[in-house]
C-alpha cells in the first residue's frame, strides 16, 4: 500500500501543478516611484470645455463643461450614415443585444479611489472609440456613470439638445441597412427608449420636449418626455 | 501511517480548503479567482470591486470589469480600453513602465503599470487584461499613493494571474 501511495504521489502532484503552470502569466509588478507633480498636474486635466465635441476616436484627455452647456454632435468619426453596404436586414438583432437598462459604470459609486467619482447632474452621451458602447458621462471630468452596450449596432451620431436635457443617438446594425435611434434623458442619465428607424438618421431638431428626427427618407417626430411616438 | 500517506492526506486537505475558498468567491459572477487574505469583495453593476481591509477606505481597490467579446487584435483592444478608461477617469501625465505583453497556452495577456495625475490627486495604477475563450477580461488596480501601490499591487496582479474567465 505504501509502495502504491509513493508511486501515485508524484503523478498527483504533477496533475495539480500542471494546469497552474500552463496558465501562469509571466508578468512582474514593478515599483512605481512617487510623483512630484502633485496638484500642479491636476491642472493638466482641465481641458478645453469644448473638447468632448471632438471626435471621440482621439482619446486625449477629454474633459468638458456641464451637460447643460453642451450641444451638438458627438463622434461621427469615420463611420458615416450609410457607410455600410446594404445587405439583407437582420431583423431582431437589436433585440439580442443587452438592454439599455443593463448599463454598468466603470466606477462604482462606492469607489472613491477610482480617480474621481462621477458627479451627479446632467449627463452627456459619448460613444466609445469602437462605437459599440455609449458612455453616459457627467461632471467637469467627464466621468462615466453608465455604460450602454449596443450589441451588433454601432453608434453613428449623437445629437444633444441645446438645453442639455436630451440626446438622441443614431445607430446602425453592422453590415446591414438597419437603423435605430436611442433617446436619452440626460437629466436622469439614462436611456429613455430605442426606436427602429426606416432610414439612416441625419440630424435632430429639438422642439421643447419633442425631437424631430431627420432621416434619409423623411422626418419623424417623437415625444421625449413620456416616450410616446407620434 | 507512512510519511508519504500523511503528505498525501495533507495535500488533499489543502486542495480541499483551496477549492472551498475558490467556490466561495464569485458565485454567479463572470470570474473565479482567489481573494487575497484580508481583502473583501463587492459587486455592483457588472463590476467586482476588491478592497484590502488594511487600507483606509477609498485609497486602494481593484476593479474587475465585466468581460467583453474578445476582438481579433487583443493588443489593440487593450490599448483602446485603457485609453478610454484613462480619458473617462480624467487621468493625465502618465508615467508608465515598459509594457508587458505576451501569450501563454491559455491566451494573450497585457499589463500596463503607470502613475497619473488626476483632479483627485495622483493615481498609481495597473491595467491587466487577458483574452480567454473569446472574452476580453480587464482588471484595474488603483492606489492613491505610491506606497500603497508598491505594497499591494502585487496582490492584485496575483489575483489577475490566477483569474479564470467563466464561460
Amino acid at each position: 500500500m505504501n509502495q502504491a501511495a509513493r508511486s501515485l504521489l508524484p503523478a498527483a502532484l504533477l496533475a495539480a501543478v500542471l494546469p497552474v503552470l500552463a496558465q501562469a502569466i509571466p508578468v512582474t509588478t514593478p515599483r512605481l516611484p512617487p510623483r512630484s507633480d502633485g496638484a500642479g498636474a491636476q491642472a493638466t486635466a482641465r481641458a478645453n470645455p469644448q473638447a468632448h465635441n471632438q471626435t471621440y476616436a482621439q482619446p486625449a484627455v477629454q474633459l468638458g463643461g456641464s451637460g447643460a452647456a453642451q450641444a451638438g454632435r458627438e463622434a461621427q468619426g469615420s463611420m458615416q450614415p450609410g457607410s455600410y453596404p446594404g445587405s439583407p436586414t437582420q431583423a431582431g438583432a437589436y433585440a439580442n443585444a443587452p438592454q439599455p437598462g443593463q448599463a454598468y459604470a466603470y466606477a462604482p459609486a462606492a469607489a472613491p479611489v477610482v480617480p474621481q467619482r462621477a458627479e451627479a447632474g446632467a449627463c452627456r452621451a459619448v460613444p466609445t472609440p469602437d462605437r459599440q458602447t455609449l458612455m453616459l458621462v457627467s461632471g467637469t471630468a467627464a466621468l462615466a456613470r453608465g455604460h450602454v452596450p449596443l450589441g451588433e449596432f454601432r453608434a453613428q451620431q449623437v445629437v444633444h439638445s441645446p438645453d442639455g436635457r436630451w440626446a438622441v443617438a443614431y445607430t446602425k446594425l453592422r453590415g446591414a441597412a438597419q437603423y435605430a435611434a436611442m433617446t436619452i434623458d440626460l437629466e436622469r442619465c439614462e436611456v429613455q427608449r430605442v426606436l427602429d428607424l426606416s432610414g439612416a438618421g441625419e440630424d435632430v431638431r429639438f422642439e421643447g420636449d419633442d425631437a424631430v428626427l431627420r432621416l434619409a427618407d423623411g422626418e419623424r417626430r417623437i415625444a421625449l418626455r413620456d416616450g410616446r411616438v407620434r | 501511517m507512512s510519511k508519504a500517506w500523511r503528505f498525501f492526506i495533507c495535500g488533499c486537505l489543502t486542495a480541499g480548503l483551496l477549492g472551498a475558498a475558490l467556490s466561495a468567491v464569485a458565485q454567479g459572477a463572470p470570474y473565479r479567482y482567489t481573494l487575497p487574505t484580508g481583502w473583501s469583495r463587492s459587486a455592483e453593476g457588472g463590476v467586482e470591486t476588491l478592497v484590502p481591509a488594511s487600507e483606509a477606505a477609498g485609497t486602494v481597490q481593484a476593479l474587475l470589469l465585466a468581460p467583453k467579446p474578445l476582438a481579433a487584435d487583443f493588443e489593440a483592444q487593450f490599448d483602446a480600453e485603457r485609453s478610454a478608461l484613462e480619458a473617462h477617469w480624467g487621468l493625465s501625465a502618465p508615467q508608465a513602465t515598459p509594457p508587458q505583453r505576451g501569450r501563454t497556452a491559455a491566451g494573450p495577456h497585457a499589463a500596463h503599470f503607470a502613475s497619473y495625475a488626476s483632479e483627485g490627486g495622483p493615481r498609481y495604477m495597473s491595467f491587466l487584461a487577458v483574452g480567454r475563450s473569446g472574452k476580453f477580461a480587464l482588471m484595474v488596480f488603483v492606489a492613491a499613493s505610491d506606497d500603497a501601490f508598491n505594497r499591494l499591487a502585487v496582490k492584485a496582479t496575483q489575483v489577475w494571474q490566477g483569474l479564470e474567465v467563466l464561460p
